[in-house]
This record gives C-alpha cells, structure tokens and sequence, in this order.
C-alpha cells in the first residue's frame, strides 16, 4: 500500500517525488519502449493519433500530414524529459507535464492492447494478461497523484460559467 | 507547438449567435473512451482552455455521460489548433460544423 500521495506540491512550481526506484524504471523502461515504434504505423499507437476530421478523410489526410510528426516530436521531446529527469527528486511544473503525459500515454497503448472497456475493474490471476493489465492500474494510480498534484497549483477561474 | 507544457491559455468564446456566412463557426468535440481518467480529462481542460473546475468538471461528465461533448468553437483553424492540442494530451477529439 501507499501511503500518502505519490506526488507533494511543494511551492513555487515544484512537486516532490515519492515513487519508488522500481516503478520509476518501469515508467522508464515502458517509455523508451514506446519511443522506439513511435514512428511506426502501428495500430496499437491508434489512440496517440486521432483521427481529426470524423466524416471527411480528404481534409482529415491534410490535418495528418502536419500533425502526426509533430505529436510525435511533442512525445519524444516529453519521454527526453522522463528519461532525463528519473533520478530527481524535486520536478518543476514542465518536467512533472512531461511525466504526465508520458504515463498517460503509456496507459492509452497499454489499455489498447488489453482492450479494456469501462467495466474491466477486476483483476483475474489467471488472465494471461494480468500483469499487464497490473502495470496499467499502476500507471492509473500514478497518474491520478500527478493530476491531482498539478490541479492544486493551476490559477483559479473566478469567473467560471459552469 | 513547441514543448510539452503550453502554458494556460485564455479562449474567448463566442457571445452571440451570429453568423459570419463565409466562416461558420466549428466545434470541437472530445469523445468518451475507457482508457483517459476523469480527472486527467478535466484537468486537459482547464489547462488548455483555462476553464474553471466546475465547467472543466460539467464538459467532463457531459463527455463521460453523453459519450461527447463541444468543449470549445471557434474558426475552423482555432479548433483544428485545440484538436491538436488534445490528441497532445492523448484526448479523443474532432472537429466539425458547429450547427
């Protein structure tokens, strides 16, 4: 069990690290895997690439040919900072977003390649996938004391029309 | 798009209904998916569109609930620039005609 969050807010921009060495080097691990097929037209990068335009392939070809090597700079630039940063204790504001993204990109291909749906909350011994599908509650649970670390210091919306 | 981290940013959504013919305005739609947490989702918005907890947290659940919701309008060019924005933050968003 863990006790407390993951990630403390500790002013001025900056959270401190909790998570221990051994899932910091899975994260690692997991994101340089994900860094070596990033360019490949894999169908289990599917939810890192949207499609755009739902109803029109013509104009959604367009936005693909400039957006897709961007996301993929944008995600090799965030999995540099993860890979860069993996041994600090303290993370500035940029550096924590990176590993935000990193862990919730990873928890996309992986909840891909499980295929899980809305219901999946069990976990089976015996499912051939169940490490994995482990990893990806992990990853769940690291990324929501990130969020929640992050939330704490954006600006408030006074003027909010909810 | 130049970092992984854009800062927040402002949106300032229409406030009327008016037409402009030669620039129908487009929505952007984010669609229900099983994978993205409901917090990280909320959050994406507040961060990209500055939203408020309460509205980040009400598109949110519209999103969850209705299996979409238009979280932002704009040109045509504005909200391919927001979609972008959101497949950066691997959220499942298109754009279409705002109707």
């Amino acid at each position: 069990m863990f006790l407390g969050s993951l990630i403390v807010p500790k002013g001025h921009g900056t959270y401190k690290i909790r998570l221990a060495k051994n899932i910091i080097e899975l994260i690692v691990r997991l994101a340089e895997d994900l860094d070596s097929i990033l360019d490949q037209d894999a169908p289990i990068l599917t939810r890192l690439f949207p499609t755009a335009y739902a109803d029109n392939p013509e104009m959604d070809a367009g936005y693909q040919i400039l957006a897709r090597d961007q996301l993929v700079d944008q995600r090799r630039e965030a999995i540099d900072i993860v890979r860069s940063t993996a041994e600090n204790s303290i993370l500035n504001e940029e550096e924590l977003a990176a590993w935000m993204r990193v862990v919730n990109d990873l928890r996309l291909v992986i909840g891909t390649r499980l295929d899980v749906s809305e219901d999946d909350h069990e976990l089976d011994e015996n499912d051939p996938d169940a490490e994995l599908m482990q990893v990806y509650h992990l990853l769940g649970v690291v990324l929501s004391d990130i969020v929640e670390a992050m939330t704490s210091n954006l600006p408030l919306n006074l003027e909010d029309g909810a | 798009m130049s970092g992984p981290a854009p800062t927040p940013m402002e949106v300032q959504l229409p406030e009327s209904d008016v037409l402009v013919e030669e620039d129908r305005p487009w929505a952007v739609i984010v669609w229900n998916d099983p994978i993205n947490l409901m917090s990280y989702v909320s959050f994406v918005f507040r961060k990209l569109f500055g939203y408020g907890q309460a509205k980040a947290d009400r598109l949110m659940r519209d999103v969850h609930e209705k299996g979409r919701a238009n979280v932002v309008s704009g040109t045509r060019s504005e909200c391919e620039r927001h979609v972008h924005r959101l497949h950066g933050h691997g959220l499942w968003a298109t754009l279409e005609h705002d109707d």
